[in-house]
């Protein structure tokens, strides 16, 4: 014992005694902080190296703008100030654009990597891969790679794109092909829609864009032939029956002029909204031969015409894409773009902030002012986006009083309270749009009241008033809809037979997070008028339709949705809604929320939608129908019109906010420092 | 001893097999009662239209196999899924081993890390506070501990976004570029872990060091430190194992929170947006991997703790318990 101690004493003096297990984590744990510092510190070094010659090449270039400016009292261009002896040679990491005053200039960078990469933050990635759906660089995400015939402008206006211009021709005028064949009309007396497309333009795998093409790359993608019975996508007449005949019909393939390169399209039942409707991303025209979604297990690829040519995509990570130099228009100010995909919106923001992405969609509402004091930019869009509650006024049996149901709560509660069209007045007036877009909306919204876009029905949005702030009449409705026994203790109003006023709140879509913090706001205002709110929440969106949903089956009271505008057609959500053959006896609205019959202007009125010539007539049409669900039915209960929020750091220049995000153009973006 | 521990560790590999098959069990009965249709959403992804035709409906229900008696399908999947096959993807029609096995690596880069990283700092700290048993250090550590801890991961992560990447701008906000973008989330998810490696060593080393053996090593005079490092610190560290089996296993299943905080496109980035997307068999190759992975390292724990730990004979003592 006594040997022992001393030998281990002696080796302690000795210092042979090996690193302790403390000493040697010690030891680890400061060789992994320096480890970590070094690399941190030197990770950086090339990007910033780029960055400060992008830097110093721009100041050098504004001095000499000046020392012109001082002489000359105008600015010029790179050749002019090289001409005047201010600079030895063009600079090469910017483009000098002046104003056509020769007031002001800007330097769009060129090829500075530094400077013409932009990195954008998108939400989640939702791209669909496989199918007739499959839309990746397209939809929702419009990445600049494809176009569609016709463009959303942001004021929802159609304007040409890979179509020049447009025309109907009757059903009952005689057609012919360039060379003078006679074209058979595939579905007798309906009108065709003849498209005069833009010669000289390819493909980014250089195939030539032209008649062949639109009809192999974009109609027989989204119309048929008969295997697919489909539609123009975002709401059109798909008929219940496949159709028998293509639709698109090839007239003049030449394409060397703007005469001489034309397409011929038949919808298989009449359709009078399709330059309105074909705007939207998911009628891009494809190069034909890489058609997404028909090759199960290959890789991903987009090929289209656009200003930006794929690169690259990571499922749930990012996109990249870079300029396209043969673009036919105007090629992009940016060397290129990678979007990044942030699900989570505060993180999305924070990523901003860090600097880790240059521009942001879908800005957090309450981070706006945030941003703003920070130096960012924040563009908002005009009203494309709505808030709104689908009332349910045709109750299921199963949901019924006295089927049992009043033993329940939440979705298996009944939920025929609101068959009453005095209590689905009662839930408007008691509503107080204002306080909402004040508070919750964090002032980012409008109290608009038209459900669609106002400027999807201008001049007629002011047609559709809604309902004011009204405690006293919700309660008046209340009490002579029969809610005036005794009260609950929390104040719930209940009815002779012992029934509370109790409805249920389905929030979803299109997720329930979007519609934050809608629903605990819509419990304490409907609390107030007595009515009791079980809110439920539901992850996907797929609860609002199809068969087992809980809207198909009648499981709750009010849905509560944020939707969006994404074509030019104002019948679009009447249509979708309500009307579409095909659509009617499918879709799970018409059933729960149908105006009809007792309000046959509405039904009148979307009918007509789509067979009237006249689009003005077919806004006032759309406004009359709304008017109709949203003051008389009270089946639609708008609360908020929605802009769309970007934001930016400063040196994002260019940007034109549009209220449908995936209208973005990336074309005339550029970065200044 | 030898031969006992093999034996334990057969009959742990032999068990395993019925947990596993219970966990394929569960994971296909769950997604049947689940909500929304998988039919209706795959026919709704691959129609022309906004809402499928009752054939789209017909069609999909067929080519899904979903038309056949519910033990059919799940005999199929599970011996498809014994050959290394978890099925198709409905979104992107490619095999969902392939989907894992791109989604896996980056969970990994970030699990082991933040695994190594909890154990750097759990173990020492853990150390430290149980040989300071009730003094100041040993109080600041634990009031760490629980703090660390109590952290929701989602709000820890982006405190530390914006905090590092924000306002120091040391780091990323999110990305996958570098070893710069991994620092945020591998400090975020080894934090949980690390706490609690600190609470289970410092309480392991407080009863390790209260052990006759112990005693004997002091009275012996063997130095303080001595004792710790030579006599106690090896034994309580067992314990640890199986903890760490656990921590391990947690991180490789992919942290959703994290993951998606972080833009991270990990095996619980997979798993979110194979929910959001009504991806049926994508959500079930996840669970199922996640579930064998815990198996697994559960199996490893287990057999590995037999054969570290001399004064363990579990085979011995299971066979002699009632």
């Amino acid at each position: 014992m006594i040997e022992s101690r001393r030998r281990l004493e002696q080796r302690r003096l000795q210092g042979s005694g090996g690193f302790t297990l403390i000493e040697l984590l010690v030891v680890i744990v400061i060789l992994g902080i320096l480890a970590g510092v070094v690399v941190f510190a030197v990770s950086g070094v090339t990007d910033k190296g780029a960055k400060s010659a992008d830097a110093i090449d721009a100041r050098i270039v504004r001095t000499a703008e000046e020392a012109y400016y001082a002489k000359n009292g105008v600015y010029t261009d790179a050749p002019g100030l090289k001409a005047a002896g201010l600079l030895t040679a063009i600079p090469t990491l910017h483009n000098v654009v002046v104003a056509a005053d020769q007031k002001s200039y800007s330097m769009p960078c060129t090829d500075a990597a530094a400077c013409s990469q932009l990195t954008v933050g998108f939400t989640q990635d939702v791209y669909v891969l496989t199918g007739a759906k499959a839309a990746l660089g397209a939809y929702p995400l419009n990445t600049g790679i494809f176009e569609t015939l016709l463009r959303l402008d942001e004021n929802y206006n159609v304007v040409p794109s890979l179509a020049l211009s447009y025309e109907l021709i009757p059903a009952s005028t005689p057609r012919t092909d360039a060379g003078g064949t006679p074209l058979a009309n595939p579905y007798p007396g309906v009108d065709t829609w003849r498209f005069h497309l833009r010669p000289n333009v390819k493909f980014h795998n250089g195939t030539p864009f032209n008649a062949t093409a639109v009809k192999v790359g974009l109609f027989d993608r989204i119309l048929g032939p008969a295997s697919q019975g489909g539609s123009i996508k975002a709401g059109g007449p798909a008929n219940t029956t496949a159709p028998t005949a293509e639709s698109a019909q090839v007239v003049d393939d030449t394409c060397t002029t703007n005469t001489n390169c034309t397409i011929d399209f038949t919808p298989y039942v009449e359709n009078l909204r399709v330059p309105q409707q074909i705007v939207h991303p998911n009628n891009a025209v494809s190069a034909p031969g890489t058609i997404q979604g028909s090759a199960a297990g290959g890789g991903f690829q987009a090929v289209g015409t656009g200003p930006f040519k794929f690169v690259s995509y990571t499922p749930g990570s990012s996109l990249v894409v870079t300029r396209n130099p043969d673009y036919w228009g105007t090629p992009a100010l940016l060397k290129g773009i990678t979007f990044k995909f942030f699900p989570d919106a505060t993180a999305r923001r924070l990523a901003l902030q860090a600097g880790t992405v240059d521009f942001i969609f879908d800005a957090p509402r309450s981070d706006v002012n945030l941003l703003t004091s920070g130096g960012f930019t924040v563009a908002k869009s005009g009203v494309g986006t709505y808030d709104a509650l689908y009332l349910n006024k045709i109750p299921t049996a199963a949901y019924t009083q006295g089927s049992g149901c009043e033993a329940q709560t939440g979705v298996n509660g009944c939920h025929d309270l609101l068959a009453d069209v005095r209590v689905r007045k009662a839930v408007n007036y008691a509503i107080d749009r204002q306080a909402l877009v004040n508070g919750p909306l964090s002032g980012q919204a409008t109290t608009d009241q038209t459900f669609v876009a106002p400027l999807a029905i201008s001049p007629y949005q002011s047609m559709i008033t809604g309902y004011p702030f009204d405690l006293a009449q919700a309660n008046t409705l209340l009490d002579q809809a029969g809610w005036t026994s005794p009260r609950q203790a929390d104040g719930t109003r209940t009815r002779a037979d012992g029934r509370a006023l109790e409805l249920t709140l389905i929030s979803g879509f299109p997720d329930a997070a979007s519609n934050e913090p809608m629903p605990d706001y819509l419990k304490g205002v409907l609390a107030a008028v007595g009515i009791r709110v079980i809110i439920v929440k539901i992850a996907a969106s797929s609860e609002y339709s199809g068969a087992g949903s809980t809207m198909a089956l009648g499981k709750g009271d009010m849905w509560l949705e944020q939707g969006n505008q994404n074509d030019a057609n104002p019948a679009f959500i009447t249509f979708v809604l309500y009307t579409g053959p095909g659509f009617a006896s499918a879709s799970t609205y018409p059933a729960r929320f149908a105006p009809a019959p007792e309000y046959p202007t509405f039904n009148t009125q979307t009918q007509q939608t789509f067979t009237d010539p006249n689009l003005d007539n077919v806004r006032l049409e759309t406004a009359t129908a709304f008017k109709d669900a949203i003051e008389n039915a009270a089946v639609l209960a708008p609360l908020a019109g929605i802009f769309r929020i970007y934001a930016m750091n400063s040196s994002v220049k260019g940007f034109v906010a549009h209220p449908a995000f995936l209208h973005v153009q990336w074309a005339g973006v550029s970065r200044v420092q | 001893m030898r031969s006992a521990g093999g034996r334990y560790a057969l009959r742990r590999c032999v068990l395993a097999v019925p947990a596993l098959l219970g966990i394929s069990l569960l994971t296909f009965a769950l997604l049947q009662v689940g909500p929304g249709g998988r039919v209706e959403a795959f026919a709704r992804r691959n129609s022309a239209g906004p809402v499928p035709t009752a054939e789209e409906i017909a069609g999909a229900r067929h080519l899904l196999g979903v038309d056949r008696p519910l033990p059919i399908q799940y005999g199929r999947w599970l011996w498809h899924a014994l050959h290394g096959d978890l099925g198709t993807s409905d979104t992107t029609l490619r095999p969902v081993t392939s989907e894992i096995g791109e989604h896996f690596p980056y969970t990994v880069r970030l699990a082991l890390p933040a695994a190594v990283l909890a154990l750097l700092v759990g173990i020492p700290f853990g150390v430290v506070s149980g040989m300071h048993h009730n003094r100041f250090v040993d109080r600041a550590l634990r009031f760490g501990a629980v703090a660390g801890a109590s952290m929701p991961s989602f709000w820890l992560g982006l405190l530390l976004i914006d905090l590092l990447a924000v306002h120091a701008h040391m780091f990323p906000a999110a990305g996958t570029e570098g070893l710069r973008s991994m620092v945020l989330p591998v400090i975020t998810l080894a934090i949980g872990p690390a706490a609690l490696l600190v609470r289970i060593t410092r309480s392991s080393l407080i009863e390790t060091l209260g052990e006759d053996y112990v005693r004997t090593a002091s009275a012996k005079g063997l130095r303080h430190q001595l004792v710790v490092e030579r006599h106690a610190l090896p034994n309580c560290l067992v314990p640890l194992l199986t903890v760490l089996g656990g921590i391990v296993g947690r991180l490789l299943v992919g942290a959703v929170i994290v993951e998606t905080i972080f833009a991270w496109p990990g095996i619980g980035q997979l798993l979110l947006d194979g929910i959001t997307r009504q991806d049926y068999p994508v959500v079930q190759g996840v669970i199922l991997l996640s579930g064998a992975l815990f198996v697994l390292l559960n199996l490893v724990v287990d057999v590995t703790y037999g054969f570290v730990d001399p004064r363990i004979d579990l085979a011995a003592r299971r066979a002699a318990a009632p």
